[in-house]
C-alpha cells in the first residue's frame, strides 16, 4: 500500500491535516514506544531481584551471565550501561586444536600457556616439557614438546623441576597443555591474556574454535581456572 | 546465415555469463551467512590431532586371555575396594560401605562418617576404613570398634594394608606411610625422605599412592612419581625397588604410577595405571606378563581403579566411573 498523506493512519477515519502533524503523530508514538520499553526494563530488573524472582534476592548486577538467568525476559534485564566484558577460553571445554596459535589476529597470538603452580607435581619426567617417549631427560630442543623453547626447567632438588612459562615466546599451541592434561595433572592452561588481546567485536579464535570454548566473560573475572 | 550463428554465440556467452554471475552471487551469499552466523562448519574433523591416542593403542599380542566378570554394587561414588581371606568383596564409598559375595549378591552395608578413601581387610577380619585423614576400625557386622587419631593435620590417606603385628597407611599429603601397631598406636614413618642421606623417599604428584602386603609379611609400596614399586622390610627399612618410567608396555606411563597395585598369592604384581588407562600383570621377577585390560575398555578419564586379588588368584578392579567392579578370572593367567 502506497502510504499517502491523505492516507488514514490514525485508523478511526481522521486524516492528518498538514506535514508537521503527520511528524508529530510519528513522534509522538516513538516516545510511547520507547516509554514502554524503559519502564518495562525497569519491571523485569526490579522482578529479577526480587526474592524468590530469578536474582533469588539479590540484584544480579545488570545480567552480566545472562545465560545464567532463568528470566525469560533476561535481554530486557540487560542494562545499557553493563559491566565490560571480554573475550575468554573455558580450559574445561579446550581440545588443544592448535588454532588459538593460528586463527588470533596478533601474531603472535594472545592467547598464552599460564601454568597453575599449586597443582603442578614439579616432576623430573613433566610431559608438558618432555616430548613423549623421550628416553634421555635433557633440555636439548629435540627432547622438548613446546616449538619454540618457551617453556624453562629449573631445577629445585632431587627429584623436583620447576616449569616456568616465558609468554614472549609462547604462541598459545597448547601443545605443552595437551600432554600435560593426558599425562600428568593438567596444571598448563591456555588463557587469553588481557594485556595483549585487542577485545575484538568478533574473536577470530573463538568463530573458529571447533569445542565452542570461548566465550566473553566480565572483565573483573577475566580468567577461568579449571581446578583438578 | 552467419549473423544468426553470430547472434546464437551471443546468446550462449551471455547466459553462461549469468549463471556464472548467479553461482559467484549463490557462494558469496552462503559465505556471508557462514560469517554472520559464526558456525563456520564442523571444525572438529579438520582439527590437528595429536599423537596422543596412538601413544594409548594398547597391543594385542601383549593382552592376556582372561575371563571377565562384571558386579554391580548398590552403594554409589566407589573409591576403595578389598577382598577378605574368605574372599568376599568389600567396596568403598560415598559414606558406606558394601560386603558382596563372590558373585556379587549384596551381604550387608554399614555406614560411616565420612567418604571412605581407603579399604583394607584385617588378617583378624576387621574392617580397617581410611577416611580423609584417619583410620577408623569395624568388625564385619558394621559395629565401630576403634577410631585412630589422624597422623598429621594436613593427612590425605590413600591406601592401607595390614599384617598380624602392624598396619600401614599410606599418605599422600605427607608423602609417607605411617606405620601403626594392630591396636592403633603410631609406631614410625616408612620412606620418609632424608637429605642427609639423600634418601628422595615418596614422590606422589597426585592423590594416588598405594602400599600392599607380600607373602612373607614385608611391605610393598608404590613411588608413583619415581615410576616404581619400592621393597620395604615390615617395621620400614629399605630394600629394593623395580620398575621404570615409559610409554611401552612394560613401563609405567605419565607423571605418577602405577596409581594402584596387589599382589597374587604366587607373588606376581597387578598394577593398574592412569593417563595410559591399563592394568597389567608382572611375574614375581618383575618382568611383564601381559596386559589384562588396555585403554580400549575403560573411560577415557578412568581414575583410581583400585586393586585386590583373591585367595583364589582372581583379580578385583574397581571402575568407579561406572560405579561397578570387574573381576578377572585367573585361570589363563
Amino acid at each position: 500500500m502506497r502510504f499517502t498523506m491523505d492516507t488514514d493512519i490514525r485508523g478511526y477515519g481522521e486524516k492528518p491535516k498538514s506535514r508537521r502533524e503527520f511528524f508529530r503523530f510519528i513522534i509522538r508514538w516513538i516516545l510511547l514506544l520507547l516509554l514502554g520499553l524503559f519502564g518495562g526494563m525497569a519491571f523485569v530488573r526490579r522482578r529479577c531481584s526480587l526474592p524468590g524472582g530469578p536474582g533469588n534476592g539479590k540484584a544480579c548486577g545488570g545480567c552480566p551471565s545472562l545465560a545464567k538467568c532463568k528470566s525469560p525476559y533476561s535481554w530486557l534485564a540487560k542494562p545499557l550501561g553493563s559491566r565490560r566484558t571480554v573475550w575468554q577460553l573455558d580450559p574445561a571445554k579446550c581440545i588443544q586444536c592448535g588454532r588459538c596459535a593460528t586463527e588470533c589476529v596478533l601474531q603472535p597470538s594472545a592467547v598464552k600457556c599460564i601454568h597453575r603452580f599449586d597443582m603442578c607435581g614439579y616432576c623430573k619426567l613433566c610431559f608438558g616439557y618432555f616430548q613423549p617417549g623421550t628416553s634421555v631427560l635433557t633440555s636439548a630442543a629435540e627432547n622438548q614438546i613446546c616449538p619454540t623453547g618457551a617453556i624453562r626447567r629449573k631445577y629445585i632438588e632431587e627429584p623436583y623441576y620447576e616449569y616456568t612459562i616465558d609468554l614472549s615466546l609462547c604462541i598459545g599451541c597448547g601443545k605443552c597443555v595437551k600432554t600435560c592434561g593426558a599425562f600428568g595433572n593438567g596444571s598448563l592452561k591456555l588463557q587469553v591474556c588481557h594485556d595483549l588481546c585487542v577485545n575484538c567485536n568478533e574473536c577470530s579464535i573463538a568463530r573458529n574454535c571447533p569445542a565452542g570454548a570461548y566465550s566473553r566473560v566480565p572483565a573483573d573475572e577475566a580468567y577461568l581456572f579449571k581446578t583438578s | 546465415m552467419k549473423s544468426n550463428r553470430m547472434s546464437e554465440a551471443n546468446t550462449t556467452v551471455r547466459n553462461m555469463l549469468v549463471i556464472g554471475f548467479i553461482a559467484v552471487a549463490v557462494a558469496f551469499v552462503l559465505m556471508l551467512v557462514r560469517g554472520i552466523s559464526g558456525t563456520g562448519g564442523d571444525h572438529s574433523r579438520t582439527a590437528s590431532r595429536h599423537d596422543i591416542d596412538v601413544l594409548k593403542k594398547t597391543d594385542s599380542s601383549l593382552l592376556l586371555n582372561v575371563k571377565m566378570k562384571i558386579i554391580n554394587p548398590s552403594i554409589g561414588d566407589l573409591s576403595a575396594l578389598a577382598v577378605d581371606g574368605d574372599d568376599n568383596i568389600y567396596v568403598g564409598g560415598e559414606t558406606a560401605v558394601e560386603m558382596l559375595d563372590i558373585n556379587g549378591v549384596h551381604v550387608h552395608c554399614f555406614v560411616v562418617a565420612e567418604s571412605v578413601r581407603c579399604l583394607s581387610i584385617s588378617p583378624y577380619g576387621e574392617i580397617l576404613v581410611g577416611l580423609s585423614d584417619h583410620v577408623e576400625v569395624y568388625h564385619k557386622n558394621g559395629g565401630r570398634k576403634a577410631a585412630w587419631e589422624s597422623p598429621a593435620s594436613n593427612a590425605v590417606l590413600t591406601s592401607i594394608a595390614s599384617t598380624s603385628n602392624y598396619v600401614y597407611v599410606a599418605d599422600c599429603m605427607n608423602k609417607i606411610v605411617w606405620l601403626y601397631s594392630v591396636s592403633g598406636e603410631l609406631l614410625g614413618r616408612v620412606g620418609e625422605k632424608d637429605a642427609d642421606k639423600r634418601k628422595v623417599g615418596f614422590v606422589v604428584p597426585s592423590a594416588f599412592f598405594d602400599v600392599a602386603i607380600a607373602r612373607d609379611g614385608s611391605l610393598w609400596a608404590a613411588n608413583p612419581g619415581q615410576h616404581r614399586l619400592e621393597h620395604y622390610t615390615s617395621d620400614g627399612r629399605f630394600i629394593s625397588y623395580w620398575g621404570r618410567p615409559g610409554l611401552d608396555a612394560e613401563g609405567f606411563c605419565g607423571c605418577c604410577n602405577p596409581s594402584n597395585f596387589a599382589l597374587m598369592p604366587d607373588g606376581s604384581f597387578v598394577t593398574s595405571e592412569k593417563h595410559i588407562v591399563r592394568v597389567k600383570v608382572y611375574d614375581s621377577e618383575c618382568k611383564l606378563k601381559g596386559i589384562i585390560s588396555g585403554q580400549e575398555e575403560w573411560n577415557k578419564d578412568a581414575l583410581g581403579l583400585d586393586l585386590a586379588v583373591d585367595s583364589k588368584g582372581r583379580i578385583f578392579v574397581l571402575d568407579p566411573q561406572n560405579g561397578r567392579v570387574r573381576i578377572y578370572s585367573r585361570n589363563c593367567i
